[in-house]
């Protein structure tokens, strides 16, 4: 058993059990408005984490997750609208869609260029997606597919209905929950170390032997699947899936979350995520600007912490630590 | 003499208009250890490039263990048994020691095995023995749970020759494996090469500027300048070759 404390696993998951029940308890104790946006946070918490995999753990700079949501998002819908499935195979659907996209924009550029320039490139490839959804009359143009139902989950022996808003709640939770567990041990098995070698010195790795360009593919493929899984969660809660959802901005949130809560922390993007929804709510009154005002105070934090607020709280404790030693 | 492990045939490189390797053959043979000399800027760490699978060559052939890899990326050399350090030793700078020597057996691991070993959280007991043995062995038990990147230049260098060794290679290519460091552990890094090479089974290309350790290693010694070979034969011949005594202008040669 030390040997798993050492990776972290029980810290892993008593971190996640306590978030876990925190999600469930909020039902109870705050109104429907909050508990909407609340699951919009769980969602939005495992895109940020899908990308910070890529970006700390992998070293892929990737500006067009967005692509992935979108594509989430309309295959997980279509797969309910026109398909009739249930939730679980459409939300297979939707990762299977957003991870074939992947692999395709990986295949293409993954293997050409570098930093920047491979960032730059996603975000050619999500801003394609976003114009081409747009204009596709089955999917609704403009417009995007709306009245997206709840089916029920259907676990083989037992269908459980969520069609209730607190029902649909709980749904993403263990969803968010499954997710994050997912990208938890990507991060930190054998896979992963294997990633985290390969960002430190792609040559070195390659010269034991190490497929780096077969690696940062699958990690790539990865990320993008979980991204559009998350993505297919959006349709059923908001019963609507618009072309908005690839817009850059939604590329760009997962990045300032991650920052925000410190990129170089598993839990980063999820503080970064909680906060931003916090900080979403606490503006909504100020008709209009909420977005400047969001998005300037979000800019003060990242600029004024660079280690994001985890860094910033373990630096706080070593000084109060110091103080106390002497 | 003893089978040919690894050859390159009339390799050329250019990087756009500059052609660096003008028509090199070279050749391992099993149980060797061979030494690449040149000036700098010769193209010893070029000619390494190619034959390692780093770079591709312009033209020409290389085949190890009797199979074409002219076209195998770097990675799959390695998996058919070709190891190599470089110049400025180059590791996982923010694993600890152990941890680099951790993924070095697990990448070998994984060709013989599955790919389920991906899964794996913790390291399989075995491999941390390992990886415990092989940093006593090298001398570096210290450092073991250190960041990498904060080790000494010498204990760096170390470190990657223990990776790549880690793989098993049947030929190791080490790129200068003793430059920039003190006498004491260049010393010390030509015992332990030599004592790689007693123990049998692994042939050796190196490049080295420091010709007492040319002359302690090397079993054969090629002489590069300019991209083009000029000499290559045992140390004796070598030394008193008068091409090589003109481009040395005697002095390392003749006094090692
Ligand atoms: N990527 C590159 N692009 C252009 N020129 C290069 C490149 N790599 C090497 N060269 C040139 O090729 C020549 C040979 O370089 P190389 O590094 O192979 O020499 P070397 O023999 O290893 O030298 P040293 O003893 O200094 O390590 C040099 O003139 C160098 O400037
Ligand atoms: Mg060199």
């Amino acid at each position: 058993m030390t040997r798993l404390s050492q990776v972290g696993l029980p810290q892993f998951l008593a971190i996640l059990a306590l978030l876990a029940g925190a999600a469930v308890a909020l039902p109870g104790i705050a109104n429907p408005g909050i508990v909407f946006l609340a699951g919009l946070a769980v969602i939005e918490i495992v895109i940020a984490l899908a990308f910070n995999f890529l970006f700390s753990t992998v070293g892929i700079l990737s500006f067009g997750q967005a692509a992935f949501i979108l594509v989430g998002a309309y295959g997980g819908a279509a797969a309910i609208k026109f398909a009739g499935l249930s939730l679980l195979p459409a939300l297979l659907v939707a990762g299977l869609v957003a991870g074939l996209l992947a692999l395709a924009i990986g295949v293409v550029a993954l293997r050409r260029v570098e930093g920047v320039y491979f960032a730059v490139l996603t975000l050619a490839f999500a801003s394609l997606a976003y114009l081409t959804v747009g204009k596709v009359a089955v999917l609704g143009r403009e417009d995007g597919l709306t009245g997206i139902t709840r089916p029920a989950v259907d676990l083989g022996i037992v269908e459980i209905p969520v069609v209730a808003t607190t029902s649909f709640y709980y749904f993403i939770v263990a969803v968010g929950v499954v997710l994050t567990a997912v990208m938890w041990f990507a991060t930190n098995s054998q896979f992963g170390r294997v990633l985290r070698a390969i960002r430190q010195d792609q040559e070195r790795a390659g010269f034991l032997g190490v497929n780096v360009q077969g690696y940062r593919l699958a990690a790539f493929v990865l990320a993008g699947a979980v991204t559009g899984i998350a993505g297919a969660l959006l349709g059923p809660w908001t019963q609507i899936v618009t072309p908005d959802l690839g817009h850059w901005i939604q590329s760009t949130k997962p990045i300032l979350q991650a920052m925000l809560g410190g990129a170089g922390f598993f839990w980063g993007p999820v503080v970064g995520a909680i906060l931003f929804a916090v900080l979403t709510y606490a503006t909504r009154t100020l008709v209009g600007i909420t977005e400047i005002v969001t998005g300037g105070l979000l800019l003060a934090i990242v600029l004024a912490i660079p280690g994001g607020l985890l860094g910033l709280t373990g630096s706080l404790l070593r000084m109060i630590r110091r103080e106390r030693s002497r | 003499m003893s089978d040919i492990l690894l050859r390159g045939t009339s390799l050329k490189k250019d990087y756009g208009r500059i052609t660096v390797l003008k028509g090199v053959d070279i050749d391992v043979a099993e149980g060797e250890a061979h030494v690449v000399i040149g000036p700098n800027g010769a193209g010893k760490t070029t000619l390494f490039k190619v034959l390692s699978g780093e770079v591709f060559p312009t033209s020409g052939t290389v085949s190890f263990d009797g199979r074409d890899v002219t076209r195998l990326a770097g990675w799959q050399r390695t998996r058919h048994g070709v190891g190599r350090t470089f110049q400025m030793a180059r590791i996982f700078k923010e694993l600890s020691a152990f941890e680099n020597l951790v993924v070095a057996l697990e990448a070998k691991k994984r060709q013989g095995t599955s790919a389920l070993e991906l899964l794996r959280l913790v390291p399989a007991a075995s491999i941390r023995d390992e990886a415990r043995r092989i940093l006593a062995e090298f001398s570096l038990e210290h450092v073991s749970a250190w960041p990498a990147g904060s080790l000494s230049h010498g204990d760096k260098k170390t470190l990657e020759l223990a990776m790549v060794l880690a793989a098993r290679p049947r030929l190791l290519m080490l790129d200068e494996p003793t430059a920039g460091m003190s006498p004491a552990d260049r010393q010390r890094s030509v015992e332990l090469i030599a004592g790689l090479m007693k123990g049998g089974g692994l042939s050796l290309l190196l490049t080295e500027h420091d010709m007492q350790v040319v002359f302690g290693l090397a079993t054969r010694i090629t002489v590069l300048n300019y991209g083009e070979i000029i000499a290559t034969g045992s140390p004796e011949e070598v030394r008193s070759n008068p091409r090589v005594r003109e481009v040395y202008l005697g002095h390392d040669v003749s006094a090692a």
